[in-house]
């Protein structure tokens, strides 16, 4: 994560997506959510590659990955 | 089989080994296909982010030729991976591979860490019947991690650092395969 690899956040109970934390960090970091909120960016949630509009709950696992590269 | 460790690897070892393993099995290989990547000596391109400088361009880069000219001699490759997850992902690119050719056998060995110019980064065997399907998988395979393998490269020179993407061509090369396999 910009600035740092992990945070851990308690999830507010109005909090049901992706796209509904990356409003939340807009108003707390709008230069992070900006910069997670790139095209290439992929959103995984418990290891899993998920869309924006994807459930979350507390204690998920969030990552956001900017652009892979391998080999 | 997959791997994704630190350590450094010998490619010689690894494939009389992945080659034993196959006859260990019987003998319906007719052919064994390995890659090994190393790591270049030469920047892949133009410095976009100097230390502690923030978003720099370097400007005589730019005025000395093409933006993907080289930038300088590497001093060390820097790979970062996300753990689990990218064994998962590796995991399904491997899945996909036995599903679109024959290949009997499949190895992968990818580090993460540090790395300096000349050391092997990643490790593709396949083992199949006839040549074709071995070299198609292996070449998928390859295709698949430079494009959507877990890790992040950060290539240091004398003059600065920077994150490594997949290029234009790398991206071309992933969706071949998209169009010429079902």
């Amino acid at each position: 994560m910009a600035g740092g690899r992990e945070q851990q956040k308690a999830l507010s109970k109005d909090i049901a997506s992706i796209g509904q934390l990356l409003a939340q960090l807009q108003q707390e970091n709008p230069m992070l959510a900006q910069a997670l909120q790139h095209v290439s960016t992929n959103y995984v949630v418990n290891q899993e590659i998920c869309h924006a509009d994807a459930p979350i709950k507390d204690t998920d696992e969030i990552a956001f990955l900017p652009p892979m590269s391998g080999g | 089989m997959i791997k994704v460790q630190r350590e450094a690897f010998d490619a010689s070892d690894l494939l009389r080994d992945f080659t034993d393993g196959c006859c260990k099995s019987g003998y319906e290989d007719g052919a064994i296909v390995s890659f090994t990547g190393l790591v270049r000596g030469q920047a892949k391109e133009k410095q976009t982010k100097q230390k502690k400088e923030g978003l720099v361009l370097r400007q005589a880069q730019d005025e000395a030729g093409p933006s993907t000219g080289p930038s300088g001699s590497v001093t060390t490759l820097e790979l970062d991976h996300y753990p689990q997850f990218t064994e998962k992902m590796i995991a399904s690119f491997e899945q996909e591979a036995r599903r679109l050719w024959p290949v009997n056998h499949v190895l992968i060995v990818h580090r993460y860490g540090r790395m300096a110019p000349g050391e092997a980064i990643v490790f593709v065997a396949t083992a199949s019947a006839h040549r074709k399907d071995a070299f198609e998988a292996a070449d998928y395979l390859m295709d698949r991690l430079k494009t959507d393998a877990p890790f992040w490269k950060k290539e240091k020179t004398a003059t600065g650092e920077a994150w490594i993407e997949p290029t234009e061509r790398d991206y071309a090369a992933r969706e071949e395969w998209s169009h010429s396999k079902k």
